[in-house]
């Protein structure tokens, strides 16, 4: 067999152990180790790599950005930031018919832009949101779907650990990437509120029968600055920092960090225990997200050695394949892989193998990185395997509505993600444009 | 057989639990001397030297002393969509598959503390701890003046003159980890212990 065989054989044998369920990290560790040896003939070159990829793998400064904004994230959901967003943003949009979904989808962007992760946004909005919209007669899959569409904002709009991801794999600048991911942020939650606003004028039923506007309860000027100032002056510090250029993104998540730490101190929902636990917390996830990191290096060493990238590249100009068909391929495999595989891991399988032949038609890689995130994003809405549908599944608690509603929910935001990303790689300016 | 096992599980979950508690200190550490280090250089033009050194320095402990407890507590980024299907159907194929998968995860971490034991044992002895120096100062016998010698002879990261820290405590740390982590692979996959759950809302990180 050549190289280029055992290559594209590895990336199957990878893709089917995960689906068996083995650990992402060893499926990519072990196949790339066997494959290197094979390739080589000889044990040495694939210890080497092994023995490079462990020792030297985490020993990036902007790695340090995982456990800094992980931090930041975790206090943000410990000081109720997010109750406070959906307070203030439910108050605006409560007039209109399906307001309240608005409201949701605005919060989670606001939201979005304190925290890198989809998981604790849908957890925090399922046990607001939901429980309030059932309440005033709304559909139970439309308020489980609200959620759940509106919580891969929180990987998209930065700070994002998906973005932070795609920078690894791809050496981008993660402030760059960040800067980038602002403008597909916006535009998706306009895009989701413009639905619900469509829906709620010429299909009501779906939002729900006999919808309720809730008790007229206005918040005084002094309760909507105490709610809003602690995200703005969040957001301030760390998008403005890394934006002026002030902060590099590393001291921008540590300054966060501590500003997200004094301010649940001075709203007092910080305990020496709750403090250790989320420490605790983020040293798991770091721990994870860089291991497999590391072990996704060996992967992309292995598949250049192996040569696969280039040979991918020969293909593409042997049948004549335009910019056009190679986006389809490459959605299409991230939507399979978004079946059952997490964010993170489509990522760091898919990238490596493309990088090479979008450089080559002229792409921007930051452009690749949006395109590369949102439409990885689109596999957790989807079954059977959305992770933020078990999130929210499994928040809920409430035996009235079953997994099934939550996918059936999730639907119609999976689709309108499709549309915009389409929007997106269409557009690459929509991307790229702030960076100019 | 089942005993001793068990009487092995107990001080192994210890282990990582505390290696996993200093992991945790070190984040910490790390919060507050960015931001001591923005101040300072935001505030009174005074950055502190060797920032980027501390930060890849304390990046391989947390990752490294945290990954046993990651082990442990199941929280191994994985995808486990098809093994809960199997539960329903057919439970015993789906125990023994998570526990052939355990087995083989505990091989391979064992292969990758193979390969960075040597790295550790070059590193440490480029210090000469116990055996005399080829060049340099001879020992003079005095036990602390030595012992500074030492570690000024280790092989070293970061930049003479600004940051300088020995390898050894970090190749250590990485030998460790992998180590630990073998153990408790192949620990579960004797055992069995382990029941395959679908993500629940603490435990998946992405």
């Amino acid at each position: 067999m050549s190289p280029v065989e055992i290559g594209a054989l590895s990336v199957v044998a990878i893709v089917a152990m995960v689906y068996m369920g083995v650990y992402i990290p060893v499926a990519l560790g072990m196949v790339s180790f066997v494959s290197i040896w094979i390739i080589s003939g000889k044990s040495i070159l694939a210890f080497n790599f092994l023995k490079i990829a462990a020792s030297d793998g985490v020993t990036e400064y902007p790695f340090a950005t995982i456990p800094l904004f992980t931090v930041m994230g975790l206090l943000v959901s410990r000081a109720g930031l997010g109750t406070d967003i959906y307070a203030v943003m439910n108050r605006a949009f409560k007039a209109l018919t399906g307001g309240i979904g608005m409201a949701t989808v605005g919060a989670n962007a606001v939201f979005a832009a304190v925290t890198g992760s989809s998981i604790a946004s849908a957890s925090v909005f399922t046990r607001i949101a939901v429980p309030e919209m059932r309440k005033l007669n709304y559909n139970k899959r439309f308020a489980v779907g609200v959620v759940a569409g509106s919580s891969v904002l929180g990987m998209i709009i930065p700070p994002s650990a998906m973005l932070i991801i795609y920078s690894f794999v791809s050496e981008q600048s993660v402030g760059e990437m960040f800067l980038a991911g602002i403008v597909p942020g916006l535009l998706l939650t306009a895009a989701y509120i413009a639905w619900i606003y469509i829906s709620g004028k010429l299909r009501p039923a779906y939002l729900g029968t006999n919808i309720d506007h809730g008790a007229d309860e206005p918040l005084s000027l002094f309760e909507i600055l105490d709610k809003t100032v602690p995200t703005v002056a969040l957001i301030l510090i760390v998008l403005g920092g890394i934006y002026t250029g002030w902060l590099t993104p590393v001291e921008a998540g540590a300054a966060g960090a501590l500003a997200a730490f004094l301010i649940a101190v001075m709203r007092r929902k910080m305990t020496w225990r709750s403090l250790w636990e989320t420490a605790i917390e983020t040293g798991h996830i770091t721990a994870s997200i860089l291991f497999l990191i590391t072990m996704a290096s060996l992967y992309s060493r292995m598949l250049g050695y192996a040569g696969l990238p280039n040979q991918l590249n020969e293909v593409l100009q042997t049948y004549n394949l335009g910019f056009v068909e190679v986006m389809i391929i490459y959605v299409v495999l991230m939507l399979f892989l978004g079946t059952l595989l997490d964010t993170a891991s489509i990522i760091l399988i898919v990238v490596p193998l493309f990088i090479t032949l979008v450089e080559g038609m002229g792409m921007s890689l930051v452009w690749f990185g949006i395109v590369t995130v949102i439409g990885a994003e689109i596999g957790l809405l989807t079954p059977p395997l959305g992770i933020s549908c078990f999130v929210i599944k499994s928040s809920l608690n409430d035996p009235d509505i079953s997994l099934k509603d939550v996918f059936f929910g999730a639907f119609p935001f999976a689709v309108i993600m499709l549309l915009v990303l389409i929007l997106i790689i269409a557009f690459p300016v929509l991307s790229t444009g702030i960076l100019n | 057989m089942n005993d001793i096992l068990h009487r092995i599980t107990a001080p192994v979950v210890s282990v990582a639990i505390v290696s996993n508690a200093v992991g945790t200190l070190v984040i910490f550490l790390l919060v507050g001397i960015m931001n001591v280090d923005i101040i300072a250089r935001g505030v009174f033009h005074a950055p502190l030297r060797g920032v980027v050194e501390i930060v890849i320095f304390s990046l391989i402990l947390i990752v490294f002393l945290q990954l046993p407890d990651v082990v442990r507590s199941n929280r191994l980024t994985r995808s486990d969509g098809f093994l809960v299907f199997a539960e329903t159907r057919h439970p015993n194929f789906a125990h023994y598959a998570s526990r052939v998968i355990d087995l083989a995860s505990g091989i391979f971490m064992g292969l990758i503390a193979w390969t960075v034991f040597p790295e550790f044992v070059e590193s440490i002895e480029t210090c000469h701890f116990i055996t005399p120096p080829e060049f340099g100062a001879p020992p003079t016998g005095e036990f602390f003046t030595d012992l500074a010698a030492a570690f000024a002879r280790c092989e070293y990261f970061g930049t003479p003159g600004i940051f300088t820290a020995p390898w050894w405590p970090a190749k250590l740390a990485i030998f460790f980890s992998v180590t630990l982590c073998c153990i408790i692979f192949l620990l579960k996959a004797l055992t069995g212990k382990r029941k395959p759950v679908l993500v629940d809302e603490s435990e998946s990180p992405v």
